[in-house]
């Protein structure tokens, strides 16, 4: 695999390069002031790339000590991309405050469960629970992205561009991360690196994407809509439910009656 | 290859085909654009409905010796009769999207309700499905439909009587904010 060494090394420079291109972009466009969060997590996987450059062409560190520096950083990065994950769900939803309450509490309650899910399972080999940590991250984080597009569909709310692209290049990139971890932990010996530079590949279509979306300034939201009456909520609502279950529970009458 | 590698990489991909459906755009709507204000309500055909279910004509055509004709006639009552269930089904879906867009525009939402109407949705379609495939197999339902024409009927009063005091409320709103600029204006 002596051909992914040098592929990887280029496209390790692609991605530093699309990176700083993507940042340019934010603070030209004046982007950031709508995504902060965001842009805080592309200047952290620019101070990752500039770390790890760092770790590996100057340090004289040995590899355990390299790989547990890596990790960690690899770890405060992939919470600030949470919270721009939380960021963007802020924004799909700001002109609905109420559901946006629950919606938050929702994607937050899917996050714990699929990252406990994917965690608690696999070979339960030490040294592989960073790996396990990295998958169970990135499949929570695909789930919750697709949950939110339940939620707004079911609600009638359109994800407004750039929020649905970016929202695309989250999701592309957490779900080859479960992948590619998942076959690394079966193939750890010789999968190493080719790991590395399919998921380098990977977080370069996630910037190709934003870059392409981000291009472009955007107008400033409009205010949100007039709401309703707090009582014409509760009012409707359990009616319409009262009646759901009455007609619900009718209609299993009926086809008990029938022998069903 | 473990069993976990294939159920993650299921999962993975399962989440992908997920988001490409949601991606998708909606199919369009042929449906006669939903006015609120037109009140016009399937109830309204129940009792042609209790007719089409009747075995009596049957009876009768067949004791005159009509069996071809009975059996025209059965055949093309249930078509109706599919028809209204169809009409059903689609006055309750409109009532519940329009709960779902009040859920929407409110300051404030119980997620316990919005899950449990969400939940007897889902319940009510499977049930609707078991009702029509009992009537395929030549059930009579009659006094289960109206009942269940009753309950889409209530719910359609009380979201209109809903929607009435909306409409009230937003122009009370309105009017309220109107007089405010007035004084605001008048301070300024």
């Amino acid at each position: 695999m002596a051909f992914v060494g040098s592929l990887g090394t280029a496209a390790w420079a692609l991605s530093i390069v699309l990176q700083v291109c993507l940042f340019r972009l934010l603070v030209y466009r004046r982007n950031f002031l709508r995504f902060p969060v965001f842009t805080a997590y592309i200047v952290a996987a620019i101070l990752q790339s500039a770390s790890f450059v760092y770790l590996y062409y100057f340090s004289h560190w040995d590899e355990a000590a390299m790989s547990e520096a890596a990790w960690s950083v690899q770890g405060l990065v992939t919470l600030m991309r949470v919270a721009a994950i939380m960021e963007l769900c802020h924004h799909v939803f700001i002109r609905y405050p109420g559901i946006r309450t629950m919606i938050f509490r929702a994607l937050a309650l899917c996050v714990l469960v699929v990252a406990t899910f994917a965690f608690a399972f696999g070979h339960r080999v030490l040294s592989l629970k960073l790996l396990y940590a990295d998958r169970a991250v990135g499949l929570s984080l695909a789930s919750a992205i697709v949950l939110l597009f339940l939620f707004a569909r079911y609600y009638h709310v359109q994800p407004r561009e750039p929020l649905q692209s970016m929202s695309i290049g989250f999701f592309l990139y957490s779900c080859f991360v479960v992948l590619n971890d998942s076959i690394l932990e079966v193939f750890i010996s010789t999968y190493g690196p080719l790991w590395n530079f399919l998921g380098l590949l990977s977080f370069i279509a996630s910037l190709l994407l934003w870059c392409a979306v981000l291009r472009h300034g955007y107008e400033e939201w409009q205010a949100p809509p007039q709401l309703l009456p707090a009582a014409i909520y509760h009012d409707v609502s359990s009616e319409v439910n009262l009646r759901l279950k009455l007609l619900d529970e009718r209609l299993s009458r009926f086809l008990k009656r029938n022998g069903t | 290859m473990t069993p976990f590698l294939y159920v993650m990489a299921g999962s993975a991909i399962s989440l992908a085909l997920l988001l490409v459906w949601l991606l998708g755009r909606p199919a369009r709507d042929a449906r006669k654009p939903w006015n609120l204000e037109d009140n016009v309500s399937h109830i309204q055909y129940f009792p042609q409905m209790s007719q089409a279910v009747s075995s009596l004509d049957e009876r009768y055509l067949r004791s005159r010796g009509r069996a071809d004709l009975a059996r025209a006639v059965r055949l093309e009552r249930r078509r109706i009769l599919f028809a209204f269930l169809a009409a059903l089904q689609e006055e309750f879906r409109r009532l519940t999207q329009l709960a779902r867009v009040i859920a929407s525009l409110s300051p404030e939402v119980a997620p316990a309700q919005e899950f449990a109407r969400f939940r007897l949705h889902l319940a009510f379609l499977y049930r609707l499905q078991v009702v029509r495939a009992k009537l395929r197999l030549g059930a009579q339902a009659l006094p289960e439909l109206g009942e269940v024409s009753n309950l889409v009927s209530a719910v359609r009063v009380r979201m209109d009587a809903a929607m009435k005091e909306l409409g009230e409320r937003a122009a009370l709103a309105a009017e309220m904010a109107s007089a405010l600029d007035r004084g605001n204006s008048n301070f300024g």
